[in-house]
This record gives C-alpha cells, sequence and structure tokens, in this order.
C-alpha cells in the first residue's frame, strides 16, 4: 500500500483513485462468476437444442429442451404437473419431519445416556447402511399399498442420517467448551440445553442438508413402484407410455425439489444459527472489525 | 477427600498435602505430588512452572473441577470464577449473553442480567459490541469477554489457566494492563497460572514456582512492588533482579520437563 | 476478456462430446457382421418358451448366428434401444407405449407374435382372479359387478395385462375406463387381494394358481382364446440384416418344439426350469401357454390393442395407424418355409 510520509503533503485523489479501481476490479470479477456460473447450463441447454434439431442426437429419445419447456407449461396449466408435485411433496415433507424428528431426539438421547449410546451405535450404523429402497417390498407387505410404506421409507432413510450426525455433533465438542460450561454452573439439564445442544446444531443441520437430497431420491424411487401419483409416478409412467417430453418435466421438478429443499434448509440454518461462520472468506467490503 | 469445611476467615484457598493421579495409556500418571499452601484473600497469586508441572490440575483442584486424590482444599464461602486461555466463549451466545451467563446458571432475572453484562462490558471496553457474535471479534476481545464474563459473577475469587497465552505480545501487554485495572478496583482473590515469569512479576503479590512433574511447590517468593502498578516496573533494575531469580529457580525445571516425556 | 475464451472452449468440448455418443453406441450397428451376437433383450417368463428352448438346443448355433441374451424388467425399457441400435431384438409384452413409440417415428418392427391364450378357464396361465371373499358375500358373481373396483394390473393399464384385462371386462360389458386399476408386481397380488388392498387382479401363473389354492382368490374371466398381446420386436435396423431371417426360423423351430403332448417333455421342462429359475416340478405342475409354429404375427390382434389402449385414453395420438405400417410378416413366411 502507498506510504505517506510524514512531511509530504497527503494526496487524497491519488489514493481515492487506487482504491476506486480496485473495488471495480472485484466487483467486475464477481460479476463475471456470476455469469459464468448462470451461462454455462444455459450453454449447454442450447447445445442439447441444436444437436436434437439437427439430428445429432435423437430427438425421440432425448426432447429438445424447446419441447420439454412447452410440455411443461401445458402440464402445469392442466393443473396435472401441481397434483404430482403436491402428491410428492407431501409425502416428503411428512417423511421427512417425522425421521428428523425422531433421528434428533435418539441421536440426543444416545448422547446424554451412556448405555443407550452402547446399545444402539453399532446396530443402528449397520442398519445405516441397508438402501432403504431394498426394504421397500418388505414395507409394502406389512403396511400395504397406501401411503404408509412410502412416508415410512423417506422417514426411515432421513432418520438414520440425522441420528448419526446428532451423535457426531455431541461427540465432536470440545470438551474444553464442556468444561468452560461445568465451571460456570451449566450442569446436568442446564448443561445440555444451554451448552450441549448449541454446539450440536452445526452437525444436526449438515444431516438435515444431507438428508434432504437422500430423501429425494428414496421418494422419487419409491413412487416409480408403488404409487399412482408423484413425480416419480410421473416420470416411470411416462417411460412405460414412452412419453419422454413429460419424462424430463418430471426430472427436471424433481431437481428443481431437491435444491429447493436444500436451499430452504440453508436458509433456515443462517436464521436458526446467526452465530454460525458460513463462508470465512466472504467479508462485506466494509471496515473489518479488530 | 475434598472441600470440607470452610477455610479461615481472611483465607480464601487452604490448600493441605493435596495430590492428583490419574490413569492415561493404562498407566498411572502423578500430576501433582503434595503441595500445601494458603492464598490469603484479596491476594493476587501468581504460578509459575514447567510445562505438566500440574499447574492446571492445580488450578482446577481449587476450584472445585476436579478432586484431588489425597488432601484437601478449604475454600472460603462464594465461587470461584475461571477463566480459560480458550475455548471459554460460547460461539453460540452473543457477547452480552456470554458474559451473563453465569449469572443466568445462578437464575438471575433478564433485566438485571442485562445491566450487569453491560456494566462488565463497559469495563472491559466492548460496550459497543454487546451485540456482536463471538466469532466476529479477536482473540484479545475474546479474552476480554471471558474477563468481563468471570468478574460479572461477583464470585469472590478468580481462577485464570494462562488467559493471555493465546494473544499476541502486544494485545498481551494491554491486557496485562486491563487486568491490574480491574483488579485493584475489585480486589478480588486472583490465583493466575502463567508462563511469562515477567507477567508474573507484575501482576502478583505473590509467585510459586512448581517443579516439573510431578509437580510440587519449589519456591513461594512475595514480590515486593508498591501497588498501584505500570507496566514502567519493567525497566526497573529489581524487576530484573526479580526475574533473573525466579528464572534461576524454574530453569532446571524447565531443562528436567524438556526432556521428560 | 478471458471468461469469453473459457465459455467458447466449453462449448468445443461438449459438442465433441455429445457428437460422440447419440447414434448408437459401440458394437454392432451395420448390417453385417456375421460373427457379431445377436443381442435379444427378454422378460423373463415362460410366456418366451421359445426363445429358451431354441437357445438351449442350440438351433441359433446351428444357423450360423450366436446371440446374447439381456434379461430386462419390462419389454417397455428396451424397446428404445432396439429403436437406438443398441439391442436388435426384444422379445417381450406388447404396451401402450409400443403404439405411442412407434406413431412417433421410433425405428422399430413387429415380426413376430409369442404365446397365444386357450380360452379354457380350467388350469389358465394367465387369469382375472377375485377375492373370495367379496365372491362370498355375494357382492361379486361375474365381471358386470367389478364395476369401479381396484384391479390390479402388472405394468398398468398400459401393458399388456391392461389389454388382457380390457378383453376380459368386455364379456361382462365393462372396459378398462369402467374399473380403477393399480399398478402391483406380479408377487405382490396375493397379498394385495387377500388384505383387500384391490378387489381383483389381472395375474399370470404361478400366483393365480396360488391364489386358487389357497382359498384367497377365485378365477372369474380368462383372455379369449387366440389372444396375442406379446411377440418379437426387430429394430429397423435388424430388419435389412442378414441374420435376421435366420435367427427368426430358429426361433420357431423352438416354438414347433412346444406344439401339443411334446410341450411338456421332461427337456423342455429343464430347459424351461433353468431359464426362469424356477424348479422343475413347478415347471410340470403349472400351466403352460401355446405357441403358433411360425410364431406369425397378427396385425388383427395389433390393432384390437390400439383400439383398446385408443379407448382407455393411453395413446398420444387420435387416428388408429394401420398395423400394416408397422408389422413384418416375412420372417415368420420365411421360417414356415424351412
Amino acid at each position: 500500500m502507498t506510504a505517506v510520509p510524514a512531511a509530504a503533503p497527503v494526496v487524497p485523489d491519488e489514493v481515492g483513485v487506487a482504491i476506486d479501481a480496485e473495488l471495480r476490479a472485484e466487483l467486475r470479477r464477481r460479476r463475471r462468476d456470476v455469469v459464468l456460473a448462470a451461462a454455462t447450463p444455459m450453454a449447454l441447454l442450447a447445445l442439447w437444442e441444436i444437436g436434437a434439431r439437427t439430428g445429432a442426437i435423437d430427438p425421440l429419445l432425448f426432447s429438445p429442451p424447446s419441447a420439454i419447456l412447452a410440455r411443461g407449461v401445458e402440464l402445469t396449466l392442466s393443473g396435472e404437473l401441481i397434483l404430482h408435485l403436491l402428491a410428492t411433496v407431501a409425502r416428503l415433507v411428512v417423511g421427512f419431519v417425522a425421521g428428523a424428528v425422531a433421528g434428533i431426539a435418539v441421536g440426543l438421547l444416545m448422547s446424554a445416556i451412556r448405555p443407550v449410546r452402547a446399545a444402539l451405535d453399532l446396530t443402528f450404523t449397520a442398519l445405516y447402511a441397508l438402501p432403504k429402497i431394498a426394504i421397500l417390498p418388505l414395507l409394502l407387505l406389512i403396511f400395504g399399498i397406501t401411503e404408509t410404506p412410502k412416508v415410512l421409507a423417506v422417514a426411515i432413510a432421513v432418520f438414520f442420517v440425522l441420528q448419526i450426525n446428532t451423535l457426531a455433533g455431541y461427540k465432536q465438542i470440545d470438551p474444553r467448551v464442556l468444561e468452560a460450561a461445568r465451571a460456570y454452573g451449566a450442569t446436568g439439564w442446564k448443561g445440555f440445553r444451554y451448552v450441549v445442544l448449541p454446539a450440536a446444531m452445526p452437525a444436526v443441520f449438515t444431516g438435515l442438508r444431507v438428508s434432504a437430497g437422500m430423501s429425494v431420491v428414496v421418494v422419487t424411487a419409491v413412487e416409480f413402484v408403488a404409487s399412482e401419483s408423484g413425480l416419480g409416478y410421473l416420470i416411470w409412467n411416462s417411460w412405460q407410455l414412452f412419453q419422454p417430453e413429460r419424462m424430463y418435466v418430471g426430472l427436471i421438478v424433481v431437481s428443481a425439489l431437491g435444491a429447493a429443499l436444500t436451499g430452504l434448509l440453508l436458509g433456515l440454518e443462517r436464521l436458526l444459527l446467526p452465530w454460525r461462520r458460513s463462508t470465512p472468506g466472504r467479508r462485506r467490503m466494509r471496515k473489518g472489525v479488530r | 477427600m475434598s472441600t470440607s469445611s470452610p477455610a479461615p476467615p481472611g483465607v480464601a484457598f487452604d490448600v493441605r498435602r493435596v495430590t492428583k493421579t490419574f490413569l492415561a495409556d493404562n498407566q498411572v500418571v502423578t500430576a501433582l505430588a503434595e503441595t500445601s499452601f494458603t492464598v490469603p484473600a484479596g491476594s493476587f497469586t501468581c504460578i509459575v512452572g514447567p510445562s505438566g508441572c500440574g499447574k492446571s490440575t492445580l488450578l482446577r483442584i481449587l476450584g472445585g473441577l476436579e478432586t484431588p486424590t489425597t488432601g484437601s482444599v478449604r475454600t472460603a464461602a462464594g465461587g470461584a470464577a475461571f477463566v480459560f486461555q480458550e475455548h471459554g466463549v460460547f460461539p453460540w451466545f452473543t457477547v452480552e449473553e456470554n458474559v451473563a451467563f453465569g449469572a443466568r446458571m445462578e437464575g438471575m432475572g433478564r433485566a438485571e442480567r442485562r445491566e450487569l453484562a453491560r456494566h462488565w462490558l463497559a469495563q472491559v471496553g466492548l460496550a459497543d459490541f454487546a451485540q456482536a457474535y463471538p466469532h466476529q471479534l479477536s482473540g484479545g476481545m475474546r479474552q476480554r469477554v471471558a474477563i468481563a464474563r468471570a468478574f460479572a459473577t461477583g464470585w469472590p475469587a478468580l481462577l485464570m489457566d494462562e488467559p493471555l497465552g493465546a494473544l499476541d505480545a502486544q494485545t498481551r501487554m494491554l491486557m496485562q494492563e486491563l487486568l491490574l485495572t480491574l483488579w485493584e478496583a475489585e480486589r478480588k482473590t486472583v490465583v493466575l497460572v502463567t508462563h511469562a515469569i515477567e507477567e508474573a512479576l507484575l501482576l502478583g503479590d505473590r509467585v510459586l514456582i512448581m517443579t516439573a512433574r510431578p509437580g510440587h511447590l519449589k519456591e513461594d517468593i512475595e514480590v515486593p512492588f508498591p501497588r498501584p502498578r505500570s507496566s514502567q516496573i519493567e525497566a526497573t533494575a529489581a524487576f530484573a533482579e526479580m526475574r533473573g531469580r525466579i528464572w534461576a529457580s524454574l530453569r532446571d525445571e524447565v531443562s528436567a520437563a524438556a526432556v521428560a516425556p | 476478456m478471458s471468461a469469453r475464451r473459457i465459455v467458447a472452449a466449453l462449448l468445443a468440448a461438449a459438442t465433441l462430446v455429445l457428437a460422440g455418443c447419440g447414434t448408437g453406441g459401440s458394437s454392432g450397428g451395420s448390417g453385417d457382421g456375421s460373427t457379431e451376437p445377436v443381442r435379444v433383450a427378454h422378460v423373463v417368463s415362460t410366456l418366451f418358451s421359445p426363445l429358451y428352448i431354441a437357445e438351449a438346443k442350440g438351433y441359433f448355433a446351428d444357423a450360423g448366428i450366436r446371440i446374447q441374451l439381456q434379461p430386462v424388467k419390462s419389454g417397455q425399457d428396451a424397446v428404445p434401444l432396439a429403436a437406438n441400435r443398441q439391442l436388435d431384438v426384444v422379445v417381450a409384452g406388447f404396451s401402450a407405449g409400443l403404439f405411442n413409440a412407434i406413431q412417433s417415428g421410433l425405428q422399430i418392427k413387429v415380426v413376430g407374435s409369442m404365446a397365444v391364450s386357450d380360452g379354457k378357464m380350467d388350469d389358465p396361465p394367465s387369469a382375472l382372479v377375485v377375492s373370495k371373499a367379496l365372491v362370498d358375500s355375494g357382492q361379486v358373481r361375474s365381471v358386470a359387478d367389478l364395476r369401479g373396483r381396484r384391479i390390479a394390473i402388472a405394468g398398468g393399464p398400459g401393458s399388456s395385462g391392461g389389454y388382457l384385462t380390457d378383453r376380459m371386462l368386455r364379456t361382462g360389458g365393462l372396459t378398462l375406463r369402467d374399473i380403477q386399476p393399480v399398478n402391483l408386481a406380479n408377487p405382490d397380488m396375493p397379498a394385495a387381494v387377500e388384505s383387500g388392498a384391490v378387489d381383483a387382479a389381472t395375474t399370470s401363473a404361478p400366483f393365480n394358481v396360488h391364489m386358487e389354492r389357497a382359498g384367497t382368490g377365485v378365477p372369474l374371466a380368462v383372455p379369449p382364446a387366440g389372444n396375442k398381446s406379446t411377440g418379437v420386436i426387430f429394430g429397423a435396423h435388424f430388419v435389412t440384416d442378414d441374420r435376421a431371417q435366420r435367427f427368426f426360423s430358429a426361433l420357431a423351430r423352438g416354438a414347433r418344439d412346444l406344439q401339443g403332448d411334446q410341450a411338456k417333455s421332461e427337456e423342455n421342462l429343464r430347459i424351461l426350469a433353468a431359464a426362469t429359475q424356477q424348479d422343475v416340478e413347478t415347471v410340470r405342475s403349472l400351466p403352460l401357454y401355446e405357441w403358433l409354429p411360425d410364431l406369425a404375427p397378427s396385425p388383427e390382434d395389433m390393432s384390437a390393442m390400439q383400439q383398446t389402449y385408443l379407448d382407455a385414453g393411453l395413446l398420444e395420438y387420435s387416428e388408429p395407424m394401420d398395423p400394416a405400417t408397422f408389422v413384418e410378416t416375412r420372417f415368420a413366411a420365411g421360417a414356415r418355409e424351412t
């Protein structure tokens, strides 16, 4: 940085101009980041469209984006898409909330009570590895062809992730933090509520975000097999009836759903955990705190 | 084998033949060999010693976070507030909530707590940062929060485990002056563990020198400098002479600790 | 600006990648290559016994061709692959998806038939089975009483099972539109009928047999005699392949071994048991289908199927296609000459 000699007069214009240029360069770089991020998928879509139109890729099997868009609009206007979307979202939300609440509760129990942890840790770790889609036939057998097995499949998938993450969140708490808590009288329930719980929260939210993506996968797969409604059904059924455009619409909406859910959870985390440093490097350009 | 009867009047801590052993890697480790001393109420005692000599353990025994294996500690009524080197300030509470934490655990009401916190934040110069979160502060500021929290409890004793150890030299000097100012206003009983001999001499009325592990008391030196003190005493010959004396005593212990596992 | 160059490079790379894929993958795209194996997708079922018989008895080898069998869960998954030159032959049930595919321009031809129904009520290989509880309570006495009820169909109404169901419903004056189809896999049907989750099921052996013997279901109707709703499909590229006729003739040879009394010969039963992964006793005890000795495709059946799907609203178009445009009978004719 320019050092200002004590005797020489200050030249504010020079310094000001330099700072301005620096700021503008940084803003330019950031704008470029945004443009690249948005331009890449658009370029790929354009390539796809051109490929399908010219026959480089088979437009019957790889419907051009323009056709997919048209079909999407048609499905939205007819209300069919909304119906399927709502069906999937309903199963997703109920299963996700149920699984998350249960997983967090059990994870906390296992954190707080050592014999419970000893008993369940190994078993749950083993069960976690089971593909939840694979147990669907069992669930169908027990509960019949109702909404229950579908919601349950999602709930089970979410449960294990949250249980593991909650427990991990507890295990990684720095023992010095716990010691400080004890030193100031936060023991027993108070210690749990004011120290252990907040300390484990970041891991819990990571678990929520991970299982959000997973739950979308599970609910879609479940709807392939045992459903007459939902986005998974739309995707699978469209392919069975050879209506690829509808299938692509379904695929795109499912991806958007997954992204929306993850984004929602991210926003929730920012709201509930304002003390979390999300990205250490991302400081706003103002006077730093020292 | 722990705090039984309260200490006699005028004494904050009465340590009688305390030892501490524990298991590590299937071996018995003696952290603290038999140690005895008393800490008068309202005094500022500094403990220096090589790494691993058990001074942190001793501090925790004083504060009730650990119990001695043999021997006893008699404490005066009221509590002892800790200041740790790092990780003592909770990242999920605001600065104000952190300072009020001890009071909150004791059941103080919200309005009262807020006033208490505001008062102490002003004392440590962080009044503007009441609503900030710890991750937004520098290390020095976080330690100020820790110190404010300790004072805010109103407990008669303060136990500090190398509170300034993680700070850079310049911040450290500022914080030493802050500690002096605060203590001279409140006159609480302070026991401070430190590596820095200058710090012990600047802040304390008394310096306890510990041996290498298994640690016990080697020397008990009175610090003659009058109060109020400022960092200017570090330039005096008397200071240098005392420092030399302490270092001479400590040096053997430090080299012993340096070669021991 | 370097950003522009990056984007340009990305576009170039992506174009290369996309040009590479697309028109049919690695092996066997052209019409020749007698040493190349014929890639045959099939659904594992005794419906397609001629294929397994011909393969096990070496009829394909005799004709000088090798085949590569690829089991699939449903024919509908394989049909686009045949059009895309990744498969040569699909042996599976026909479906609404097939008609949509052909009408939208997919390059495939229907060249042969597979299982033919004999129309007999005793020991049928497929049937419309109704919950015994409903029959006992008198709620369902004939097909007509199935109006508005839930009927399980493997693959949904757009599958060959849907077509079968429609044919069977018509004996009682109903169509697919008059009932509620529920898509279930065959193994899940007995439990669903027993629990009351569905009122009836269009199912095939051994599940219809199980339900009858267990007393949970009663067969109410069977597909009409002569009904053909499964068959053989060639990718258009394979129709002009010189292996095509040899393949079909060998396949028809397998069908001839399944005519009349010799259908359930010990050797046949062994081959079918191995192919469908059941034990010989099970295959022996279960009813078997019938096959035309030349496996000739039936334009009439195709028209009937198309009309059923049209009426049920499952097709993307409204004007029925002329079956002559997508049914190819010359392979069956060629098989008769050998």
